[in-house]
C-alpha cells in the first residue's frame, strides 16, 4: 500500500463454511432452519435443575475430547470445511470465552495445560492448523464479536492493508455461560421466541462459521467467484447500560447509519433484515425500535434465527452472515423459529415460515454487553 | 463509501497508564474520578484499570467532561483479560450446582465490561471492542484505532492501549507481557485542550511510524511518562 493513497477495494466473500446445531454445513443448517427445524433440546452436558433452563441448541454429531475443548474440536471441523485458504490471509476469530470448557476442567481439579484458556489460543489454533503466516488476532465484543470481526477484515482488504483475510466466529454452550445468563434472568424456560410478545428470554447455542474475504482483484486473478459481496459496516456504542440495551436503540440506529452510509445506499435499499432476535424482551423491543427509527413506515422482512439454532454468543454474527449468503442468493428469508404472534406497531415483517423477498442487500446486525452493536450490509454477488 | 487516506497523521492528545501493581483499594471512583461514581465499587480490578487508564487518556486530552455523547471509540488489547475474574466468578458456579452464581461477577467475564462503563461514565458512542493477543505491545489496537480514526468523517477521537491485571500464577507471562493498563487518545488534529504528545503515520509497508522511527511498543510512546 503506497502511504497518502486513498483506497477502497471491493470486499467479497469468496468462500464459507458453518457447523451448527443443525447441521454440519451450511446446505444442511440452510435445509433444517428452512423446513422448520430446531436445533434446540434437552441439555445433559451438565445438571441444570438449578438453572432456569434445561435447554441448549448443542452440536451432538461431533465428539468432544475429555482432555482438550470442545471448541477446539468445533474450530477443526469448521476449517476442514473449506477449500483452500491462501496463506497470506489475515486471520480474525471471534469468541466470547474461548476455551472455557478447559478453565471449568482445570478449575475442577483436572490437569490440563492453562495455555489453552486464553481467547488468544483459538486463533493460534487456526492459524496453525490453515498453515497461515498470521497468528491471528481474536476480537472480543461479546454477542457482536463476529460482526466486528468481519468489519475488521473488511476495512483491511478496503484499505488495502490486506488482499484476503479468514474471519471465524465460534463459541460452545458451557456451563460456565449457562449458569451466568440464568443468574441474570436472560434465559427463556422455554425455546425462544424472537419477536414475539411471550418472549421469555434466550436459549443458548453452540457452534461457528469461517468466511473467506478477498479483495475483489484478488479474487478474479484466482478464478475465485463471489458468493456475497459485503459493501457496507458500522459499529456504535449505547453508552447506556452494561448488561441491558438502550431501550432507544440509539446505539443499533447509529451503527446502521454507518453501514448505510459506507455502502453509500438509502434504507429503503436494503431488501431483508438479519437480526439479533435473542428472543430477550429488552433485546427484540430495542431492534423493532431501532427499525421503525432507520426504515420508518417501510421496514423490510426481519428475521431471526435464534429461535432454531439458539444464541450462539461470538459465532452468532458469522453464523448469519454465512447463512445469509444463501439468503441473499434465493431471496429467501429464513423463517424465525418460535415466534407466533407480531408486536403491535410492527405486523407482517417477522414470520415463522420462509418469506420471499426482492432486494440486492441483506442488513445484518448483533448487540451485546457492554452497549455494543455492529451492522453489516451484505449485497448480492453481482451488484455491489 | 469507504475510503481512509493513509498518509494523513494521527496526534496523540492524551495519555494514561495504571500499573497493575496498583492495590484495588487505591483505584476508588473517588481517588480517579475526584466524586463519587457508584459504578466504580462494582468493578473487578481488570476493569478499575482499564476504566481509570481511559480516563486518565481522555482528561489528560481535555476530554474528561461532556454534556451529549461523542463519537469516541475505545480499542483495548488484552493477553489474559477478565481471567482471573473468570476463576472467581467459577467459584461461585462449582458449588450446589450453580444455586450461588454471581449475576454481579458474571457481567465482569467479558473483557470489554470495562470499556462499557466508561462509555457510560464519559459519555462515548465510538467503535468498542477488545483485541486479544499473546503479546501487551499494543500495536494492533493502535493500527486499527487508527484506521478507524483515519477512515471516519465522524468519529471525534479514538482510545486506543492495553490492559491486563497481573498474570495469574498458573500461566506464566511471557517476556512481551505488561501488567497494568496503558491508553492514548488519538485525533486527526492536535487538541485544543490538552497536550500533544507527538504524531503518528503509516508508511508504505503499514508500519507506525513515530518521531520517524518504526514503532513496535506503545512503551515507547507513554511509560516513561508520568500520568493520572
Amino acid at each position: 500500500m503506497e502511504a497518502g493513497a486513498i483506497v477502497m477495494n471491493q470486499v467479497w466473500i469468496t468462500d464459507a463454511a458453518a457447523v451448527t446445531s443443525l447441521g454440519g454445513d451450511i446446505d444442511e443448517t440452510w435445509i433444517n432452519i428452512l423446513s422448520g427445524k430446531s436445533g434446540i433440546g434437552k441439555l445433559n452436558r451438565f445438571p441444570c435443575h438449578n438453572y432456569v433452563s434445561d435447554l441448549a441448541a448443542c452440536i451432538n454429531f461431533i465428539d468432544a475430547p475429555s482432555d482438550d475443548s470442545f471448541l477446539k474440536a468445533i474450530a477443526g471441523h469448521l476449517v476442514s470445511h473449506l477449500s483452500v485458504v491462501p496463506g497470506d490471509a489475515l486471520l480474525f476469530t471471534a469468541t466470547t470465552k474461548s476455551c472455557i470448557d478447559n478453565l471449568e476442567k482445570i478449575q475442577r481439579g483436572m490437569d490440563l495445560s492453562p495455555l489453552d484458556v486464553p481467547c488468544s489460543s483459538i486463533p493460534r489454533f487456526i492459524s496453525e492448523r490453515l498453515g497461515l503466516a498470521d497468528r491471528g488476532i481474536n476480537i472480543n465484543a461479546a454477542c457482536a464479536s463476529s460482526t466486528i470481526a468481519l468489519i475488521q477484515a473488511c476495512t483491511a482488504i478496503a484499505s488495502g492493508r490486506t488482499q484476503c483475510a479468514l474471519v471465524c466466529g465460534l463459541d460452545m454452550v458451557s456451563e460456565f455461560v449457562f449458569a451466568g445468563f440464568s443468574s441474570i434472568g436472560a434465559m427463556s424456560p422455554s425455546p425462544a421466541r424472537p419477536f414475539d410478545p411471550a418472549a421469555k428470554g434466550m436459549t443458548l447455542g453452540e457452534g461457528g462459521a469461517a468466511l473467506l474475504l478477498m479483495s475483489r482483484d484478488r479474487a478474479e486473478k484466482e478464478n475465485r467467484l463471489p458468493l456475497t459481496g459485503i459493501c457496507g459496516w458500522g459499529i456504535a456504542n449505547d453508552a447506556a447500560h452494561i448488561t441491558a440495551p438502550a431501550r432507544d436503540g440509539s446505539g443499533l440506529i447509529k451503527a446502521v447509519q454507518k453501514a448505510l452510509g459506507t455502502a453509500s445506499i438509502n434504507p429503503q435499499d436494503i431488501g431483508a433484515v438479519s437480526a439479533h432476535g435473542t428472543g430477550t424482551v429488552y433485546n427484540d423491543a430495542m431492534e423493532l425500535t431501532a427499525f421503525k427509527h432507520i426504515f420508518a413506515q417501510q421496514i423490510p422482512l426481519v428475521n431471526s434465527i435464534k429461535g432454531a439454532i439458539g444464541h450462539t454468543l461470538g459465532a452468532a454474527g458469522a453464523i448469519e452472515a454465512a447463512l445469509g449468503i444463501y439468503m441473499l442468493e434465493k431471496q429467501l428469508l429464513l423463517p424465525t423459529a418460535g415466534f407466533q404472534v407480531s408486536h403491535e406497531g410492527v405486523q407482517n415483517i417477522v414470520n415463522n415460515v420462509p418469506m420471499p423477498f426482492a432486494g440486492d442487500y441483506l442488513l445484518s446486525t448483533n448487540s451485546g454487553f457492554g452497549g455494543i452493536n455492529a451492522a453489516i450490509i451484505m449485497s448480492k454477488a453481482g451488484s455491489k | 463509501m469507504y475510503h481512509m487516506n493513509s498518509g494523513n497523521p494521527v496526534y496523540i492528545t492524551g495519555i494514561g497508564q495504571v500499573e497493575g501493581t496498583t492495590l484495588k483499594k487505591e483505584l476508588t471512583a473517588g481517588k480517579v474520578l475526584g466524586y463519587p461514581y457508584k459504578p466504580f465499587g462494582r468493578m473487578d480490578y481488570f476493569s478499575r484499570l482499564g476504566f481509570t487508564a481511559v480516563f486518565y487518556a481522555l482528561k489528560d486530552a481535555g476530554m474528561e467532561k461532556w454534556h451529549t455523547k461523542r463519537d469516541i471509540g475505545i480499542i483495548a488489547s488484552t493477553v489474559y483479560g477478565s481471567i482471573e475474574t473468570d476463576m472467581h466468578y467459577f467459584e461461585t458456579v462449582m458449588p450446589h450446582n450453580g444455586v450461588r452464581t454471581s449475576p454481579a461477577l458474571f457481567a465482569y467475564t467479558l473483557p470489554g465490561t470495562f470499556m462499557g462503563e466508561a462509555c457510560i461514565a464519559l459519555g462515548l458512542t465510538g467503535d468498542c471492542f477488545v483485541i486479544n493477543e499473546e503479546c501487551s505491545k499494543g500495536i494492533t489496537a493502535l493500527k486499527t484505532a487508527m484506521h478507524t480514526l483515519l477512515s471516519s468523517d465522524g468519529t471525534h477521537a479514538m482510545v486506543c492501549g492495553v490492559c491486563d491485571s497481573p498474570a495469574p500464577a498458573a500461566l506464566a507471562a511471557g517476556p512481551d507481557f505488561y501488567s497494568g493498563a496503558r491508553f492514548m487518545v488519538l485525533e486527526k488534529k492536535c487538541g485544543d485542550k490538552g497536550a500533544c504528545h507527538g504524531k503518528l503515520f503509516f508508511n508504505e509497508n503499514h508500519e507506525i511510524l513515530y518521531k520517524e522511527q518504526i514503532l513496535t511498543d506503545i512503551a515507547e510512546i507513554i511509560s516513561n511518562r508520568q500520568t493520572g
